[in-house]
Parts: C-alpha cells; structure tokens; sequence
C-alpha cells in the first residue's frame, strides 16, 4: 500500500505506527463484531479486543441501582393509563347506552304511534308530524279524518294490510283492492267483520264466497251490488285500487265538488261494470259500463 | 416482553431496564461524560411515555433507545454551549485524562470505566459510532441511520477510530518506558 513518499519506510515505523497500519477494515469490523482477534495478529488488536469486552462486560451493581427509580417512574408514567382507559370505555359504554335506550324509545314510540296506541293528542302529534295514523274517534260511527293525504288507520287494519279491496284511502266505502283501511262490510280476505266476504271456505249465510252469487252487501269477484265495485268500476262511495277516495267521491279526487257531482249521477267514470243499471239510484240507465282509465 | 411493558407490566419494564440500561449509560458516559446518568433518566422517562406507542422488536427498541440518548446529549450540549457553566470548583478536578492517562488505566486493570475513557478520548465523531457500534451492539446500517451518514462512511469512520485506539494502546509501554 502506498502512503506517498513523505512516510518511512515501514521497517522505520514505531509499533503502535505498525500496528495500527496492519489494521485492516475486515480487522477492524472483526473487532467491533465479535471482539476477537486473530493470534496472529499484532498486540494492540489482542488490547483492542479485550478493550470491548470490558466496554460490554456484565453490568456492574452500580449501573443497576437506579432500577427501582425507573420502575417507579414508569407505574407513575403509566399507573393512569388503566384509569384512563376505564374512564373513556365508561363514557363510551354510556354514550352506547343512551343510543340504544333513545332508539328504543323512538322505536317504541312509532309502534306506538302506527299501532294507535297512543293518547289521542300524542297520536294526533305523531300524526301530523311523523306520519302516523290518525288517533281512532272516540265518537262510534264517526270515521277518521283524512289529512294531507295520508292513509288514516281505520279500526279492523291489521298491519297495513287492510281486510277490504280499498286501497289508499282509510274514508274509503269502495270495495278497490288495497291493503288499507277498509270500512267494515267490504273485505277481501283476513281479519273480516261480520258481513263480508272471505276467499274461500263456509259462506255463513248473508256473506259471500269466491264464485257465486254474492248478496247485496257483500263482495265478491264477479257479481257486485250496488253500491260496491269490483276490480274495475268503482261506484260512488267505494274505492279503487290506490285511490283515496272520500265517502261519496271516487277515485283520487276528494273535493266536495266532485263528490257532489258523482252523487247527483253526472258522471259516469266510476259506474260499476256489471250491475243492472236499473238497480244503481244514481245511474242516469243510459250506459251500464264504466269507463276504466 | 416489550409488548408486555408497553401495556404497562411492572415486571417487563423492569426487565427491559436491566437488559439496556447498561449499555445506555456507557454510551452516555462516552459521549456526556459525569452528566451520563441525568441523560439516561431523561432517556428513560421520555421512552416511558411512548411505550405504548411503540412498534418493532428488541432491535428497533435497542435503535430508538440509543437514538434518544444521542438527541438528549445533543440538546444537553446545545444547552452547555449556550449558558457556559461558572467553573468554581478545582480545575484539576475537572481536567480530562489524556489518552495515554487512560490507555494505561486500561491496560493495568482494563476496566470498563477506564476502556470507556479511552473511547471517549476519540474524536466525538469516531466516539460515537464506535460506541453504538460495539456498546449498543448496533449494525451498520442502524448506526447509520441514527448518525446520518452513509453506511460507507460509517465503515470508514469505525476504521479510523480503530486504528487510533491501537496507535494509542500501542504507545502505552513506550510511555510507561518513559517514566
């Protein structure tokens, strides 16, 4: 290896020179990673070698006496993380807590609010603001009222699903499919009153089977009475499939005007299709079918 | 065990301790000298309250351990340097051993003081990455990662310095000759 021409000859050098110019980068990492050196080599690597074993040698008592210091300092440093954490899983499990209990209660006070359940005035409340069925009339007789548009519950509605073919609109008298609050006298299938018809099964007398005669007053697929509709043809006062129809009105308008007008018989929209024109107290006799739109 | 003491078991922290405080402080002896002992404290304190936060093995923790102890003698130098200490005691008391004072001590009885006052008479350069070399027990790559320096340049710097440790352990029973 050449150092230049200012260095002596390297027989010159003194030994700590020599030695410490026989070092090698691989001595040297050799030194550092194992701390060992070969025998052959020169002295100081030996005195290097035995310098890191002393530098990583077992630890003294001294080195370790501030051991119960540092230990203690760690409970204290992390002696509040438990509490910490119990203290903010609590306050979750609360928050969680009060979710779950408010939304059982919202949901109890829907039921309550679809069922009907409710005081009146709550009902009323839940009615106007959440949708919710009217509040049943106290008064028998008397049906509910039909605000903004919204299907009022009618006593006999089970589920939404209404016992009558009136679909939409609770005031309903019609016999048009639907699963809302049909009034008592017209029903298609389940929960019927007295006086209605059933799908299928013992007719008791005064009420109606699927194919038949149907009496009047009763529904039935094919043969409707006056004053009861089938599929198609509504007549005044009873409803057709998703139309709100009020006592006297027919399908989808509710004005007292219209109302009017189909009960004074000038118009013939929502005639039924199969009675006798003869047997409708309404029908001007001129046509015994309806118009269907 | 470290995950143990970073979800705050006594035991395991105690452990921990033991395993690293001693190469912890002869590092810091090399490189802060008397004030070695304040730094580790401060070391320990500060890896204390990011335990919990921390994510590797023993290694990784060895590297974060001595990297703390380097920035604390950085910032405890930074903090000398800025309010010069009032010197009132005897200044023989406060001079440094020379090299030749400490290779001897480390020849007669090589102790692990007197090898680290060897060391620490390196320039602080060659000191330090020799002493996180061969005291922590780190790898190149490590060290240079702490130090930021190139693993090249770690590899010559740890070369330097060993060559000058030999010069000086070689030049003891001249000076004993001497005497």
């Amino acid at each position: 290896m050449n150092h230049g021409g200012d260095l002596p000859p390297v027989e010159d050098w003194p030994s700590g020179q020599l030695a410490s110019h026989r070092l090698s980068a691989a001595d040297a990492e050799r030194l550092i990673v194992r701390h060992w050196a070969h025998p052959e080599a020169s002295g100081e690597q030996h005195r290097i070698a035995a310098l890191f074993d002393s530098v990583t040698g077992p630890p003294t008592d001294e080195e370790l006496s501030g051991q119960a210091v540092a230990v203690a300092a760690f409970v204290l440093a992390t002696g509040d993380r438990p509490a910490r954490s119990r203290r903010v899983a609590s306050r979750r499990t609360m928050g969680i807590t009060a979710g779950i209990v408010a939304a059982s209660m919202v949901a109890g006070f829907s039921g309550a609010a679809a069922a009907d359940d409710l005081p009146s005035s709550i009902q009323e409340l839940a009615h106007q603001t959440l949708g919710a069925p009217a509040p049943r009339h106290s008064v028998p007789g008397v049906r509910p009222v039909h605000v903004h548009g919204r299907p009022a519950h009618l006593p006999g509605a089970k589920n939404g699903k209404g016992n009558g073919r009136s679909k939409g609109n609770p005031q309903s008298t019609g016999r048009g499919k639907g699963n809302k609050g049909t009034p008592p006298g017209l029903a298609k299938s389940g929960g019927m009153p007295p006086g209605q018809a059933k799908k299928s099964g013992a007719t008791p007398p005064g009420q109606a089977k699927k194919s038949g005669a149907t009496p009047p007053g009763q529904a039935k697929s094919d043969a409707t009475p006056p004053g009861q509709a089938k599929s198609g043809g509504t007549p005044p006062g009873q409803a057709k499939k998703s139309v709100s129809v009020s006592p006297g009105t027919a399908k989808g308008n509710s004005s007292p005007q219209h109302s009017k007008l189909l009960s004074s018989g000038l118009t013939k929209r929502y005639q039924p299709r199969h009675a006798a024109p003869s047997q409708w107290p309404w029908s001007s006799g001129s046509s015994g079918k309806t118009s269907r739109k | 065990m470290l995950h143990a003491a970073a979800r705050g078991d006594e035991d395991a922290f105690a452990r921990l301790w033991r395993d690293n405080q001693p190469p912890l402080l002869r590092f810091l002896r090399v490189l802060a000298g008397e004030s070695a002992e304040d730094v580790a404290s401060e070391v320990w304190l500060e890896v204390t309250r990011g335990l919990a936060r921390f994510r590797g093995g023993e290694r990784e923790f060895r590297a974060w351990l001595f990297t703390t102890g380097r920035r604390r003698v950085i910032d405890a130098h930074r903090y000398s340097a800025r309010r010069p200490a009032t010197v009132t005691s005897d200044l023989a008391d406060l001079e440094q051993s020379s090299p030749g004072d400490a290779a001897t001590m480390a020849l007669e009885r090589i102790t692990t003081e007197a090898a680290l006052e060897l060391i620490a008479t390196l320039p602080r350069e060659q000191a330090e990455i020799v002493a996180l070399r061969v005291i922590a027990g780190l790898d190149v790559a490590r060290v240079a990662q702490i130090v930021g320096k190139r693993p090249g340049a770690v590899r010559v710097v740890s070369h330097r310095a060993l060559r000058t440790l030999a010069a000086t352990l070689a030049a003891v029973p001249d000076q004993e000759a001497t005497r």
